[in-house]
């Protein structure tokens, strides 16, 4: 009983180290300034409120 | 039996529950200066809390929070106003140059990478710059990471999260500095 008890913790152990999360970030700035044309699409009424 | 309570002692123990509150600032390195005179206002219009990370146990569950002394609102609207400063810039509310940041997002994550472990942290801002020729809308993302083969602090989370909003904040500079000079 005991030996199954270790053997559960110690798979326990190992099973959670292999599912920590990894991390990648894809995300790359853009390269270039884009036009808004239409601001009251895009910005809100605080952001507009600031441009203004 | 012994075997048991100290395997499961060491498991326990892998667990942080007590959280790590930051009070240290943003620390500007810039040094260059734009050639003439600009004015520009600046606005952050995401409202963000100060919770920046977590810390992990061995199995990646969050178990406590990683703060910083202000909320990620304020940290980027101060550290644009202190590095359009430095740059030269003069930071007038009715300038003709506004500029507008919303924070996508700005975190640091704990996780393992590559045989080893680290804060991974990403700083992704979307900016609308106003100027006398129109509104103008780019998105800037910056990486950094900080890594070891066992251990990581969470001060050290902060660290990297600070270099990397300091990069974000120069990349937008930079380009905000040649949008405006045209």
């Amino acid at each position: 009983m005991k030996n199954i008890i270790l053997i559960s913790l110690l798979l326990l152990a190992f099973s959670g180290c292999a599912t920590r999360t990894k991390v990648y970030f894809n995300k790359k700035t853009n390269d270039r300034w884009i036009n808004v044309s239409n601001p009251n699409e895009f910005l809100t009424k605080e952001e507009l409120d600031f441009i203004n | 039996m012994k075997n048991i309570i100290l395997l499961t002692t060491l498991l326990i123990s892998s667990c942080a529950f007590i959280g790590h509150k930051d009070n240290r600032d943003y620390t500007s390195t810039t040094s260059k200066q734009v050639d003439k005179n600009i004015s520009i206002s600046v606005f952050t219009s995401s409202k963000i809390n100060n919770i920046v990370g977590h810390i992990k146990n061995g199995w990646g569950m969050e178990t406590a929070d990683i703060e910083i002394k202000q909320s990620r609102t304020d940290l980027i609207q101060n550290a644009f106003e202190q590095e359009f400063f430095k740059m030269g810039f003069t930071l007038d509310s009715k300038s003709d140059n506004k500029l507008i940041t919303r924070i996508n997002q700005l975190e640091t994550e704990l996780a393992q990478e590559k045989g080893g472990v680290g804060y991974y942290s990403i700083c992704d801002l979307q900016l609308y710059l106003k100027t006398p020729e129109g509104i103008f809308e780019r998105n800037i993302i910056e990486n950094d990471a900080i890594e070891s083969l066992w251990y990581v602090t969470a001060e050290e989370g902060v660290s990297s999260l600070y270099k990397t909003v300091n990069k974000c904040i120069s990349t937008s500079i930079i380009e905000i500095t040649k949008k405006v000079q045209k």
